[in-house]
């Protein structure tokens, strides 16, 4: 399912379109077994403490997903999560995981000055609350992205928003893609395998230290002056238009002094400005 | 297809490789500095690059670097840079011989913020250094030093640096403990 992408089919503008990656890896866990695809991944997702609240799910009966689903609960802004995992254990306990998944690009939208929440995370987790409450499930936000490490910043910028419009704080799961590879390595479902690949490929991973292969000394080397190949004729340029006199002249203002016995022969006025 | 151009086209993918492996240690660097409540500074990693066809040897960055402010502590500056080969100046105190990964400190005294004055060069203060063993080892600006190296190109007061060769970074646990764990200690000692 992932051979046009394992075989550089796409273009990298492609490639990085954050719902093929969403689709690659929801799509992919959806067609394996809970043990396989779902739990681990969920094991893993994280608060900004670390603690990990679905660590220990298990005795999953039945689990539906639906795709950029749209909601609108009553009295909450719009939005379109990317997934919404609806999970029912033996018990007959019910869960109800929003995930919304970035890769290269940051949240769709910020806090404004209306009542209602609006910052990406915000709106949806008041969706989700919402909805999770209709159902008697219990709610967490699934917020996937590319960090190396928890993304603080924008969760926080989330929770304010929040709070700032009188209601309790979100509960916000953080997984990064490149845990991924890490989880699933010892796959050993073909399908898994197969988008451990694709997210190597991407470059999901984390740090793994430098791997420098041999490579062959090569003889190459471009002679200046020697064109290589045969000629039927030489060379000709001809040039066809006439020269325009052109007055402007370039006008030196300042003499450079070299001090050779500094690092840095020139001061250069020029800065970045920070 | 030629032995010679396979080999090229393996260099090349080799040389994207590394950069891909060296964004993944900074970026990794960048967060635990982010933990520790320093900001890094832009997304810039490399500077002095040329496009022109006329500096083929400025194509590829000879260093890699990020540099990290703390409004808690506005006079100092941290850095980690990644030396991958001598200056082009020609400018370094002793042959690189292999790749370093280094970190420091300039401190610009307790009246003066970092602000704007200092500049991407600072990345290479490990490698303008004599008698270096590229083992960890700090090395402390000793008094006068802004004199000897040009007060207006170096405005910090002084700076403590270490490098190590790249090659013994091979994991996240391996920066904690060689590169940030130490870079802290820099500052706060």
């Amino acid at each position: 399912m992932f051979e046009a992408q394992l075989k550089g089919k796409f273009t990298r503008e492609e490639e990085d379109l954050e719902d093929l990656l969403t689709s690659n890896v929801f799509g992919a866990i959806k067609y394996v077994t809970y043990r396989e695809g779902l739990i681990p991944l969920l094991s893993e997702a994280e608060r900004s403490d670390g603690k990990r609240p679905l660590q220990g799910l298990s005795d999953i009966s039945d689990v539906k997903y639906r795709f950029w689903p749209f909601l609108e609960e009553e009295g909450c802004n719009p939005c379109e999560p990317d997934v919404l995992i609806s999970i029912t254990q033996s018990n007959g306990k019910q869960i109800l995981i929003l995930v919304e998944a970035k890769f290269k690009s940051g949240k769709s939208s910020e806090a404004d000055l209306s009542d209602k929440p609006s910052d990406q995370l915000s709106k949806e987790w008041h969706n989700l609350e919402c909805r999770a409450r209709g159902n008697n499930s219990e709610p967490y936000l699934l917020y996937i992205t590319a960090d190396i490490g928890f993304p603080e910043k924008e969760i926080n910028e989330s929770i304010s928003d929040y709070l700032k419009k009188g209601r309790s704080t979100i509960d916000i799961l953080w997984l990064s893609w490149r845990k991924l590879p890490t989880i699933f390595h010892n796959s050993e479902n073909e399908i898994i395998k197969d988008l451990v690949r694709v997210l190597r490929r991407q470059g999901l991973i984390f740090f793994e230290g430098f791997k420098i292969s041999q490579v062959e000394n090569f003889n190459w080397q471009f002679q200046a002056g020697d064109l290589g190949y045969p000629l039927s004729q030489p060379l000709m340029i001809t040039w066809s238009f006439k020269p325009i006199d052109i007055k402007w002249k370039f006008k030196k203002l300042s003499i450079i002094h070299f001090k050779w016995n500094t690092f840095f022969p020139i001061e250069i006025k020029w800065r970045i400005s920070k | 297809m030629s032995e010679d151009g396979k080999n090229i086209l393996k260099l090349l993918k080799q040389i994207r490789d590394l950069c891909e492996n060296t964004s993944l240690l900074l970026q990794t660097v960048d967060e635990r500095m982010e933990k520790e409540g320093w900001e890094s500074y832009s997304n810039t990693a490399i500077a002095w690059s040329s496009a022109s066809v006329q500096n083929p040897k400025q194509w590829f960055p000879d260093t890699l670097f990020r540099f990290y402010t703390n409004n808690s502590h506005e006079n100092i500056l941290l850095f980690v840079s990644i030396i991958l080969g001598d200056d082009l100046r020609g400018q370094y105190g002793e042959e690189i011989t292999e790749p370093l990964i280094t970190a420091g400190c300039f401190d610009f005294g307790r009246s003066f913020k970092v602000v704007d004055d200092w500049d991407y060069y600072y990345a290479k203060l490990y490698g303008y250094l004599k008698n270096r063993k590229d083992q960890g080892e700090i090395h402390e600006s000793a008094p006068g030093w802004q004199e000897k190296w040009g007060k207006k190109y170096w405005r910090a007061e002084s700076y403590k640096c270490f490098g190590l060769p790249l090659t013994s970074i091979t994991n996240p646990q391996d920066i904690e403990t060689k590169i940030v764990e130490p870079l802290l200690k820099l500052f706060s000692k």
